[in-house]
């Protein structure tokens, strides 16, 4: 292990010398690191950033940290060791990613980070995120109208260490809460995954066949309950999700699941390249660090509309 | 320039936040705080209080911001008819309107001509230029939907707070505010047929989509309220 570090080490140093001359006058690179690919929204974004960036002319560097605050660190090190110019990051965790962030500040690299916040300002160069909280409300806005203002329901909550975790459910509750006649009869975390929402929601059922909705901290999760609902042939069940993923589209248009909350994935990776070409040529991007996106409603009426985390006009 | 008033904002913020909230010691674990219900929220620590926070800003800010920028309902209608991003600039306000729909303050009269105070998201529907058609919805509460009044206002910035959850505990405590100081106060029955005066913010819809108000202020014409 360690003597396999030692040469991936020595291989990374080797690399970089012998490229550093070569790479000068070359095209300047953007790594790109986000979670891992296994959910579309992730993918769409790396997607966004790299083509926008090889549109502007930069080299790209694609790099999935799994939401390991542990191996993003070593990816910083990697596009550190690469000469990168500029890092696009959804990062692993708002507290655990402030040192990751600060370390490659330290090594002039600026960083341009898209969907999570971190706790901390004046880190990174910009903070572009979903408005969460805005979304989450339109989401549950929805829900309770779906609902008649009253029923039995379960909150699926995504990672713990994630704030847009914490954002979303506040953003629910903030609504659902306001009507008396809602009752949550359980509320459990699938960490953002499709498998996990499946066993938690099969689970679930068994404690409580007397549900009527689902609101769910995002799309995959969403999917998760739904094929478990549907396998206890409960599809009178109102599940709504977040992010607007083709998925959740296609169950939309299907009559299946009911309402979902697009967050603009796509653009706002275009948007932090583009501003870090912007930061790269002026030395700023022109607009404060930390930025939000409104995300939007997503029922029957605009669902055919959605595409890979954008609505078509 | 536009950068630079953000950054100046930001700071008097900062300044207004510590005062009203004491320091805030970053921790390096999620910390939660028990919501209304008993749910724990993620990150939603407590060392902010928003409440207190709109409390003090409202008469020393926001009251005399509405008072004083409100434009007249029917000129800035006509104007986002015309041009909605040009309407925008003229009379709204966004953060980034590129990735930020604008917000704008709005002074209107007008006819009741339909009201739901049924729902706890209670709404009136006003003409105001007496055709007989509805030309905005405007917010009773309890529940109000959206942040508009928070989104209209240039010096509550989201960079003046730590993260989302801050800036959407000041949305919501200004929602409250309101609902608490006036609405509740505003009557629920036979309201159709009745004139009303208000002011307030309404972000912009989608195209095609009704506009939704929430007031600041809000009274019925001849001093029922």
């Amino acid at each position: 292990m360690t003597v396999f570090r030692k040469m991936l080490l020595a291989g990374v140093t080797a690399v970089t010398l012998a490229a550093t001359p070569v790479v000068a006058g070359a095209a300047d690179l953007i790594a790109i690191i986000t979670p891992s690919h296994d959910n579309p929204f992730f993918k769409a974004e790396a997607e966004g950033a790299k083509a926008k960036a090889e549109a502007l002319g930069y080299e790209t560097i694609v790099l999935v940290h799994d939401d390991d605050a542990n191996k993003q660190n070593q990816l910083v090190d990697t596009a550190i060791a690469r000469g990168a110019k500029a890092i696009i990051l959804d990062n692993a965790g708002s507290d655990a990613s402030v040192a990751a962030v600060q370390k490659a500040k330290d090594a002039k690299i600026p960083s341009f980070l898209i969907d999570r916040e971190i706790n901390a300002t004046g880190i990174a160069v910009a903070q572009i995120v979903s408005n969460n909280y805005q979304g989450a409300t339109l989401g549950a806005e929805k829900f309770v109208e779906l609902m008649g203002e009253e029923g039995n329901y379960v909150e699926l909550v995504g990672r713990e260490a994630d704030i847009n975790a914490g954002i979303r459910s506040k953003g629910y509750h903030d609504i659902i809460d306001q009507y008396p006649d809602m009752k949550m009869v359980s509320r459990q975390s699938a960490n953002w995954s499709q498998t996990e929402a499946f066993a938690k929601m099969e689970s679930i059922l068994q404690a409580n066949p007397d549900i009527k909705g689902v609101i769910s901290g995002n799309d995959t999760m969403a999917m998760g309950a739904w094929a478990a609902l549907k396998a206890a042939k409960r599809t009178d069940v109102i599940v709504v999700g977040f992010d607007g993923s083709n998925d959740v589209r296609d169950s939309i248009l299907e009559g299946g699941i009911k309402a979902t909350v697009l967050q603009p994935a796509y653009r706002q990776a275009e948007i932090a390249v583009e501003q870090a070409d912007k930061y790269l040529k002026t030395g700023s991007t022109g607009e404060d660090e930390k930025q939000l996106m409104d995300c939007v409603l997503i029922t029957a009426d605009n669902a055919g509309k959605l595409e890979t985390f954008a609505l078509k006009d | 320039m536009k950068t630079r008033m953000g950054v100046l904002v930001a700071v008097s913020m900062a300044g207004i936040l510590l005062a009203a909230g004491g320091c805030k010691i970053k921790k390096n674990e999620p910390s939660t705080k028990k919501a209304g219900d008993g749910v724990e929220i993620f990150f939603d620590n407590g060392g902010f209080n928003a409440d207190e926070f709109i409390a003090k800003a409202w008469s020393e800010k926001i009251e005399p911001y509405f008072r004083d920028n409100a434009h007249d309902f029917a000129q800035v209608r006509a104007a986002i008819a015309t041009d909605a991003q040009a309407a925008g600039k003229k009379y709204g306000h966004s953060e980034n309107p590129v990735q930020t729909p604008w917000s704008f303050p709005v002074r209107l009269q007008g006819t009741v001509i339909d009201a739901n105070t049924t729902s706890r998201a209670a709404f009136i529907a006003v003409d105001t230029d007496g055709d007989g058609k509805a030309d905005a919805k405007v917010q009773l509460g309890p529940v109000i939907k959206g942040t508009s009044l928070r989104d209209v206002l240039p010096f509550i910035p989201f960079s003046a707070f730590k993260n989302q959850i801050e800036y959407a505990n000041v949305g919501r405590a200004l929602n409250k505010y309101v609902y608490e100081a006036t609405l509740s106060k505003f009557p629920r029955d036979n309201l159709v047929g009745k004139q009303i005066s208000a002011a307030g913010a309404f972000t912009l819809p989608a195209p095609g989509q009704e506009i939704t108000i929430t007031p600041a202020e809000i009274t019925l014409a001849g001093g029922a309220q």
